[in-house]
């Protein structure tokens, strides 16, 4: 799928080019929508920052001080919305802790059982024979950022980030073939 | 195939897909890939079976029974500590430890980041009514006694709530054990300090345990039970004796204050109960509950330190001298605070920044200390600094809500309405049950200029809040911009209703210049004038009594009578000299004011003369100077010599507050007036109208008075009409006023012409 650049668009909408505000609002739309998911991984919470974020850039975009670039500005507008979402769950957790009803509100990912038994299958392939990408993943799951696990495993993050770049060529190629290479 | 854009970046995609950059390179990466179609596809793709690897369980348990290879890490800690300490907050548990002694890093580096503790939860084991009291003084006189050794850092509870995401009412010991797990990492804190008030044949006792995050161990466990002589302060004074020995701390062995720090702050646990109570309405910008409960710590135990010193910000500043006379009770940070705000209140702002700097140096999270190192900031005019300080408070604790408000304040000081209401935003999402914030709010639109937004928002703020002083007063300050004098009027009512004296002569103040707007200036100078004999008999503070003697000294000027009105200025001047001596005596400039209305030049160059061998010295002069200058030159008819001197005044202005804008930038247009700069007359006459501050209503005199300067400015550039438009202001202003005032005598024929002209 092509995408527009987002720039090039503001600057027909400032220039006041008849359809761009419209195709701005589509092309932002793809992109809050996956940043959104990304960051949140629950798509019907995702989907309302999204439509909350935009409500926001497109009512102040034209009245907006933007210093630096309009996707960085954009992008704040965004990143608050994500805050302020994980800010209300953290006291909406809180009142529900407080009650014994945590499992009201625990997260809605909704796993495709075909696509999860085939990973898995994988996983356990790529991790057996990989054991750098292995370990890297067990700390990803305890929640380490980039850098501890670097930190833990002595090494430098481009070597991180290329395990997990194979890693990744790995899954990928197990998912379309069944197997490793 | 497309290719990615910016490779560097790019690079970032796996460690994106797995959700493990943060910070600077999370930014980077997402502003990447709204210009990047290569990265986003990817990204696009991958999303299903990344959102797998990431949240399925079934995924993770596949990896998880892979044997692992010898891990060149340590140990796991997350999972384990999930596992293995279910119930971290049973403090009672009292573990069996072997001989062996966790040693303390005590090498000069090591201090500052390796000995860093947060206190936990303590729970009430007694069933006592007043047990929940106790628990929360017994953390706190923990966490100051600890925190008194060089050798260890005490996260402020302040902090670990923010990190938790925690207001003041809520309970930690309700939260999961790994959540403050969270907190003690994010706060570089090596233990976590838990413990329990308990209750033994009838006496009190408290238990403590200590883990240490690194390995997840419970490494000591502590207990005292008291006598009959024995009360939470000196339970808690021993506790942390053995706390600091278990721990090995090279400052472990008792001293003699150790010994007699029995009484650390207080004697009282009510009053220390109150002190807290104090320190929360505080942080809710509450300041009369602040007060009651500062005051009311005091009536248990006269010789609290810490609520003098809080009093002095709150009510009078003169207290910080108690605050300094019972010091030697205080713990080690707090006197510092005690000695910063005193130097702050001496003016001798060096010394107030060395000792501040020396206590961020010591105690990096004490949060409060970049709260007064940026007001000190501010008054030396550094406004950056002042910001940065703020930010900086903010970085401990992102929901302080004093730096919130103070931050926003200073965005609207100077200009920055965006980042103003984005702060005060901020502010109300931490609190938005509070008045403050939303007072805050209406204070920055009142700044600039939005006075209907304004009044919206300090009514919001009396709806969370009755009777929240700091809306109603501005209020009554907004309404009388509008000439609605009867809801101002009974805004102050409504203050003064719950008002101790000091608040409530400041408030009779306002009444009194918002008669001054009506022009009822006879009426006015009865009232200041039986407030300042009230003020003289109760001894109402020095900065009340100068603002009265000031009040009155213009009402006098206004009516032409200079040599009243020097008489009074000299009584504010002797007063600040003898109460304050090392204050500036920035009260000079109306003097030399007076002097030239009054065309006594000679007098006046004498005072010049004295300031000007004091500019060096004391650089904050300069404006003065310049202020007193421009007006000698303005009465000598040289209005290119006055607008020189107003715009050099207006240069060297201290910035920190709106503090001597008005009269300069009023004086300043009056300037161009005269030198027949009528385009800069008419900028600088409406720039006075742009914002609705209580600097503008104090001088609401001569803020009614620039109508009729206005008008003539008007009228010199040929716009009649505005012209009109100002002189009827004026006199719809002043209707009911007196009439033998100039000005308005002077609108009155000016109107009559143009009226008669069309």
């Amino acid at each position: 799928m092509a995408i527009e650049s987002i720039e090039s668009i503001y600057k027909e909408v400032c220039d006041g080019r008849p359809g761009a505000e419209d195709r701005l609002f589509k092309a932002l739309s793809v992109r809050f929508s996956l940043i959104a998911r990304k960051r949140i991984w629950d798509r019907q919470d995702a989907e309302e920052i999204v439509q909350d974020a935009l409500a926001a850039v497109f009512a102040g975009y034209k009245t907006a001080d933007i210093r630096g670039t309009f996707i960085t500005w954009a992008h704040m507008v965004l990143r608050h919305k994500v805050l302020n979402y994980y800010r209300s769950k953290a006291r909406h957790d809180k009142r529900f802790a407080q009650t014994d009803q945590l499992d009201l509100v625990s997260g809605h990912f909704t796993p495709d059982p075909t696509l999860e038994n085939e990973l898995t299958k994988c996983m356990q392939k790529i991790v057996a024979a990989n054991s750098m990408y292995g370990r890297i993943l067990i700390l990803v799951f305890q929640g380490y950022s980039a850098e501890e696990i670097c930190e833990r495993l002595a090494i430098t993050k481009a070597n991180c980030y290329t395990a997990l770049s194979r890693a990744r060529s790995l899954i990928k190629y197990c998912l379309k073939k069944g197997d490793i290479k | 195939m497309s290719t990615c854009s910016n490779p560097k970046i790019g690079a970032l995609l796996p460690a994106y897909e797995m959700g493990i950059l943060s910070g600077e390179d999370l930014v980077a990466f997402e502003e990447h890939l709204y210009e990047c179609a290569h990265c986003f596809e990817q990204v696009q793709e991958f999303e299903p079976v990344a959102g797998h690897i990431l949240n399925s369980d079934k995924v993770k348990a596949g990896i998880s029974t892979i044997p692992e290879p010898t891990p060149a890490y340590p140990a796991k800690q997350r999972k384990w500590r999930l596992a293995y300490i279910p119930v971290f907050a049973v403090v009672l548990l009292i573990v069996i430890l072997g001989p062996w002694n966790i040693k303390i890093e005590t090498s000069q580096d090591a201090i500052a980041t390796a000995n860093r503790v947060i206190i936990g939860c303590f729970e009430d084991l007694t069933g006592r009514q007043d047990g929940k009291q106790l628990t929360e003084i017994a953390a706190h006189l923990l966490a100051n006694d600890l925190s008194e050794s060089e050798f260890l850092q005490v996260v402020p509870a302040s902090r670990v709530r923010g990190l938790l995401q925690m207001s003041e009412n809520d309970n930690i010991c309700a939260l999961p054990d790994e959540r403050l797990w969270d907190a003690a990492e994010q706060a570089n804190a090596r233990w976590i300090i838990s413990g329990a008030v308990i209750e033994q044949d009838g006496h009190l006792g408290l238990t403590s345990t200590i883990i240490d995050i690194t390995t997840g161990s419970s490494v000591f466990s502590q207990q005292v039970l008291g006598d009959d002589t024995d009360n939470v302060f000196s339970l808690a004074n021993r506790l942390t004796i053995q706390i600091r020995h278990d721990m090995s701390m090279p400052d472990a062995k008792p001293s003699d204050s150790d010994i007699l720090r029995d009484d650390v702050t207080t004697r009282s646990a009510l009053a220390y109960k109150y002190y807290l109570d104090g320190i929360q309405f505080v942080e809710q910008m509450y300041s009369d509950e602040a007060v009651r409960a500062f005051e009311n710590a005091l009536l248990h135990d006269s010789t609290m330190a810490m609520a003098y010193y809080y009093l002095s910000q709150l009510k009078d500043a003169r207290l910080i001298n108690k605050a300094f006379e019972y010091s030697g009770d205080v713990t080690t940070r707090e006197r510092m605070l005690i000695e910063g705000l005193r130097y702050y209140y001496m003016y001798n702002f060096d010394s107030a920044v060395a000792v501040l700097e020396k206590t961020i140096d010591r105690h990096p999270d004490e949060k409060s200390a970049y709260l007064l190192l940026a007001s000190i900031k501010l008054s030396m005019g550094n406004t950056q600094a002042a910001e940065m300080r703020y930010l900086q408070s903010l970085e401990i604790d992102p929901y302080y809500k004093p730096a919130l408000n103070h931050l926003a304040m200073l965005y609207g000081q100077i200009g920055e309405f965006e980042k103003a209401i984005l702060t005060i935003n901020r502010y109300i999402d931490v609190a938005p049950n509070e008045a403050g914030p939303y007072a805050a709010k209406g204070k920055i639109y009142a700044d600039f200029g939005e006075i209907d937004k304004s009044i919206e928002a300090f009514e919001t703020a009396l709806a969370k809040k009755k009777d929240f002083p700091e809306s109603l007063k501005m209020l009554g300050v907004l309404y009388s911009f509008k000439r609605e004098f009867a809801k101002s009027d009974s805004a102050f009512e409504r203050v003064i209703e719950t008002s101790d004296f000091n608040r409530r002569v400041w408030v009779r103040l306002y009444q009194a210049t918002m008669l001054s707007r009506q022009g009822r200036l006879d009426s006015s100078l009865v009232i200041i004038e039986k407030l300042i004999h009230m003020g003289e008999i109760e001894k109402a503070s020095t900065h009340f009594m100068i603002e009265a003697r000031l009040s009155r000294a213009l009402i006098l000027q206004a009516q032409r009578k200079y040599g009243e009105a020097l008489e009074e200025i000299q009584f504010a001047i002797d007063r600040l000299r003898t109460d304050s001596p090392n204050m500036p005596p920035a009260y000079l400039r109306y003097k030399i004011q007076f002097l030239t209305d009054d065309h006594r030049i000679a007098e006046a160059d004498s005072i010049l003369e004295y300031i000007r061998g004091y500019m060096q010295q004391i650089p904050s002069l300069t404006y003065v100077y310049h202020y007193g200058l421009g007006c000698r030159e303005l009465a000598l008819d040289n209005a290119s010599g006055a607008i020189e001197h107003f715009q050099r005044a207006l240069d060297y202005r201290p910035h920190e507050s709106m503090y001597g804008h008005f009269e300069t930038k009023l004086m300043l247009g009056r300037a161009y007036l005269q030198s027949g700069n009528i385009e800069q007359a008419v900028d600088a006459f409406n720039d006075l109208r742009s914002s609705y501050t209580y600097f503008r209503a104090y001088w609401s005199l001569w803020d009614v008075s620039s109508h009729y300067y206005l008008g003539q400015a008007y009228e010199k550039s040929g716009w009649y009409k505005r012209a009109a438009i100002e002189y009827e202001t004026l006199l719809q202003f002043w209707k009911d006023g007196d009439t033998n005032i100039v000005e308005r005598q002077e609108a009155e024929k000016r109107l009559a012409v143009l009226q008669h002209q069309s």
